[in-house]
């Protein structure tokens, strides 16, 4: 289904050629030129806006995108659809990764999206021009508050024109001051007499003499539309009597615009006149789309008589298939043909112009045409017609936009629409679905729904039944209901689907094997997403074949199935991809962070550093924040092992700013890491104490799970002991936790636990000096980990892991993968490294500040804003105000110029 | 105080001049106001266009299509309920 209206991002062919106006394109030039944000060109409709701005365009052949905006773009994902279509036709690659998100239902915030293009922008670097024409259309604060955003962090080389009849509403008074805006308004836009004096004579062949030149360009005050349906008029004069006209026009006092077209129309002959009308309702014309208006063969002759005629009638494109009406012509037209036609004859009318654009395929149009002329059961047919192929490709978000231009009677009398609807929201609202705020709204349209199935007689497509069982069947998933309700529903929803129906299989068995999960079911979970897998191909229900797919991978890799897993991730990533065709699937980005966490666990950490780029990338697009979290946090091992612990915090802080997270786990894998990049810096260790600090250690008397936190706590504790040895050692506390972990990883069949908590226990014994308990521990640790593939896991334990392998290898415990692991490891070296200067530390003035810290702090001393930092440096606002905190306290400044002012005495900046 | 908001966000007598003399045939495109021709103390013609609005929302619709036609507005004056 065409997603937009490809005559919107075309740049408006000039009519003939236009008046050239020199000191107004000159100005343009200078402002671009420049290195102007925005060129604002802001006057009423027909001043000659969108023919100055495409003259300019064409004469200096600057690459540029083009978007006419309508009322329709007030919908944000329209707008910005629209606007990364456009840019396409600069550069096929642009926006190709939003494009995926526009599809389905995201709550991708609006700022993302502004991110991702300013990103790709940035990329692609090439000087461009952005034109939006016609935008007082936009009236959605929304929109609004978008490309205010975009506007600020436009790079450099880009421009952006905006054309409007009223003034949008941005903070421009800053643009202003700061001279990046060239201004265009009706005083810069009139015609002067001169100009009038072209665009009458030369271009319309008036012969008129400098006096009524003048005289039309006083009483029309120079605007352009005025002018030229002045012009018009003129012809239908004979010669002798166009004085006379321009006298009595030029003293009275009638609204220009509609005395001319009142001259100009009765002087039409009757069939163009019908023409007129009859085509006025029409937002874009095309020969055969008039001809089925009117009911004649052939309609080109007529058109193109009229763009002959100057008759306010632009061509599109250029083949001279599209045109539309000046817009004050039509709408004078539509003021006009109300007066002189029934409602009924109108409504006709639109009728004509639905059925025609329907049968084209032209399905967004004929929407549009149902919904001005409030014809709402016919919109609303028109969507049912439409939803099943919006289900298969997942085109949940311009289902949702249609859903809501309807009014609410047509959706609560259709069973079809109220279940869509409730869909809708669902996805939208997912967030919210435990605080019960959205429940009771779904609930109702649902309700809705089954009641209208109920008790009508009438025959409802079957498929609707089974729609709503999956949609209750997600509606209780994403409300955390009870695993058993949650299996019922899912058995009973396949149970009712007749055998040959695909259609919501998928849906079905993926909510089966979910609920399995949940009630420890782990061979019928497994075999419930092998279904959905299959199902899902079967039916190119591709979003369920992804989650299906991760889900496999994650249950056989917490058995400790790793290569399996790996597998299975890149057969399942292989198979979405080939159904796809070409098109990106945002979901396949958990597959993708799983894959890299497998392998990560695997040692092999550049294949995994990839993964976990490609899933976040996709996964920026779509709604998945626990396997994004997942992604930083391991990725930031893997950066961590390498020695970039700066990089490393970086990761684990964008883990933390997936908002709707709890941070406390990230903190966990936080101090983990400081202890591990304390071998190179002991001051890491500080902070890692800090963390200390603020909990407690008591939970690790009563906690048998897996819990990071627990082991972090473990961990540092340790630490502490090796670089402090100070106050008395909990022995009792610890070895009694592990040894309990212990046994707990061992009964709960989970590998990666296992180990971790092995090797916790074998750290602990080195350190009691206890080595033959250390050793029968490394020992266990190494035969778990020869059987399942572990191996990164050594390597974050870090160098002084090093050296008890050499110990194990020495000792002929599992030597050749003792050896093995021992070669992994980056930067080896086998000396007295590690615990020694702690002390010093701690006399420190400050802490150094990083690599990052230090280029957010020159972009404040420049008085750079958080957003335009965040442009700058490629990363979330989010971050930067994390970033500026750590300033604060490394600096101990209680406010931005404090810290610039500490900074700079301190010879930092 | 409370009264007066109430009115103010109800029904409401407006009139707004534009620039220009507009055909009568214009009311039914302006939610059936009435049209009257007018001239300002300054001795340029106006229309002054009176008229019961539902809400604000009405009016801003009303001066949005005033917009798109190119009127220059002169004066929008509530007319207070006596």
């Amino acid at each position: 289904m065409s997603q937009i209206i490809p005559t919107k991002i075309l740049i408006p062919p000039l009519n003939g050629n236009p008046i050239p106006r020199a000191h107004l394109l000159d100005r343009l030039s200078a402002g671009y030129a420049r290195g102007n944000v925005l060129t604002l060109v802001s006057a009423f409709a027909g001043s000659g806006k969108t023919t100055l701005i495409s003259s300019w365009l064409k004469e200096n052949n600057f690459p540029a995108a083009w978007v006419s905006l309508d009322s329709a773009d007030n919908d944000p994902t329209s707008f910005w659809r629209y606007i990364t279509a456009a840019f396409q036709t600069l550069e096929p690659v642009l926006g190709l990764s939003i494009q995926a998100a526009f599809d389905t239902l995201q709550d991708m915030s609006l700022e993302a999206v502004v991110q991702s293009v300013i990103e790709d922008l940035t990329r692609f670097g090439k000087p461009s021009i952005l034109v939006l024409d016609d935008y007082h259309a936009i009236t959605n604060s929304a929109v609004h508050a978008s490309v205010s955003c975009f506007l600020e962090r436009l790079p450099p080389k880009f421009h952006l024109v905006i054309s409007t009849r009223e003034d949008p509403p941005f903070p421009l008074s800053r643009l202003r001051a700061s001279l990046r805006i060239s201004e265009f308004r009706y005083g810069d836009l009139r015609f002067n007499a001169d100009e009038a004096g072209q665009l009458l004579n030369d271009r319309m062949d008036t012969r008129l003499s400098e006096e009524e030149i003048l005289m039309l360009q006083e009483r029309t005050e120079g605007w352009a539309a005025g002018l030229q349906l002045a012009a018009l008029s003129l012809f239908s004069f004979h010669p002798s009597d166009r004085f006379e006209f321009i006298q009595t026009f030029a003293g009275d006092d009638r609204y220009v615009f509609d005395y001319l077209m009142e001259v100009v129309l009765m002087r039409q002959p009757p069939e163009l006149r019908d023409f007129l009308f009859k085509t006025s309702i029409l937002d874009r014309l095309c020969p055969s789309l008039c001809s089925f208006m009117l009911d004649v063969p052939d309609s080109s002759p007529l058109l193109a008589r009229l763009e002959s005629q100057n008759l306010f009638i632009f061509s599109l494109d250029n083949r001279r298939v599209w045109y539309r009406y000046h817009h004050l012509f039509s709408d004078l037209l539509r003021h006009r043909l109300s007066l002189v036609t029934a409602r009924d004859e109108r409504i006709t009318l639109y009728r004509k112009a639905i059925l025609w654009h329907e049968k084209q395929g032209l399905f967004s149009e004929a929407l549009q045409y149902a919904l001005s002329s409030q014809q709402y059961d016919i919109a609303s047919d028109l969507v049912e017609r439409n939803i099943w192929s919006t289900y298969y490709r997942s085109e949940t978000q311009l289902l949702y936009s249609w859903l809501k231009a309807l009014p609410e009677e047509c959706l609560r009398a259709r069973p079809l629409l109220s279940a869509a609807y409730a869909n809708c929201l669902l996805l939208v609202h997912r967030e919210s679905m435990h605080a019960g705020q959205y429940v009771q709204l779904i609930d109702s349209w649902l309700n809705s729904a089954e009641t209208l199935l109920a008790e009508s007689s009438q025959l409802y497509d079957p498929r609707i039944t089974h729609y709503i069982d999956k949609i209750r069947i997600y509606f209780a998933l994403f409300r955390n209901a009870d695993p058993h309700e949650l299996m019922a529903l899912s058995l009973s929803g396949l149970a009712r689907l007749p055998a040959h129906e695909v259609m919501f299989r998928s849906a079905m068995t993926y909510s089966l094997g979910h609920a399995c999960v949940l009630l420890n079911n782990t061979a019928g979970a497994l075999d419930a997403f092998r279904q959905a897998v299959d199902y899902g191909e079967q039916s190119h229900d591709l979003f369920n074949m992804a989650g299906a797919v991760e889900r496999i991978a994650d249950l056989l890799y917490r058995q400790g199935s790793l290569l399996e897993a790996v597998a299975i991730c890149r057969d399942g990533l292989a198979k979405v991809e080939k159904l796809a065709g070409g098109r990106m699937v945002p979901y396949t980005g958990s597959v993708q962070i799983l894959l890299g966490s497998v392998l990560t666990d695997l040692g092999f950490f550049t294949e995994a550093e990839a993964a976990l780029t490609t899933g976040q990338k996709l996964l920026h697009l779509t709604y998945s924040p626990a396997s994004q979290q997942k992604g930083y946090v391991t990725l930031a091992y893997i950066l961590a092992s390498g020695g970039k612990t700066p990089q490393a915090l970086e990761a684990l802080m964008e883990a933390k700013n997936i908002s709707s997270l709890d941070g406390t786990i990230v903190d966990a894998h936080r101090a983990r890491l400081l202890v591990l990049a304390a071998e190179n810096d002991i001051r890491h260790l500080i902070e890692a104490d800090k963390w200390l600090e603020k909990q407690d250690m008591d939970i690790l008397s009563h906690v048998d799970e897996n819990n990071p936190v627990c082991h972090a706590i473990v961990r540092v504790r340790i630490a502490k002991h090796q670089y402090q040895s100070a106050g008395t050692f909990p022995w009792p506390l610890l070895e009694d936790y592990l040894d309990r972990q212990i046994l707990a990883s061992q009964k709960e069949n989970c590998p990666k636990w296992q180990l971790e908590v092995l090797l916790l226990a074998a750290r602990l014994r080195f350190i009691k000096q206890d080595r033959f308990e250390a050793m029968t521990l490394m020992e266990q640790a190494l035969l778990l980990a020869e059987k399942h593939g572990f191996s990164g896991i050594f390597i974050f334990e870090g160098r002084q892991m090093a050296r008890w392998l050499q110990s194990a290898s020495s000792l002929h415990i599992c030597r050749s993968l003792a050896d093995h692991l021992l070669a992994a490891f980056p930067d080896l070296s086998v000396d007295n490294t590690g615990p020694s200067d702690m002390r010093d530390a701690e006399h420190g003035l400050h802490e150094t500040l990083s690599q990052r810290e230090l280029e957010v702090l020159r972009l404040m001393a420049y008085g750079a804003a958080n957003s335009e930092i965040a442009a700058r440096l490629v990363i979330s606002v989010n971050t930067v105000k994390t970033h500026i905190n750590h300033i604060l306290n490394k600096l101990a400044a209680s406010s931005r110029l404090q810290a610039v002012a500490r900074a700079r005495d301190l010879d930092l900046i | 105080m409370a009264d007066h908001r109430s009115m103010l966000y109800g029904p409401s007598q407006y009139i707004i001049e534009v620039y220009g003399r507009l055909n009568p045939n214009w009311m039914a495109h302006f939610s059936g106001m009435q049209l009257k021709d007018g001239t300002r103390s300054a001795g340029y013609a106006i229309t002054c266009m009176t008229g019961q609005v539902t809400d604000q929302a009405e009016l801003y619709g009303l001066i949005g299509r005033m917009r798109d036609l190119g009127l220059v507005l002169v004066s929008i004056n509530r007319l207070d309920e006596s």
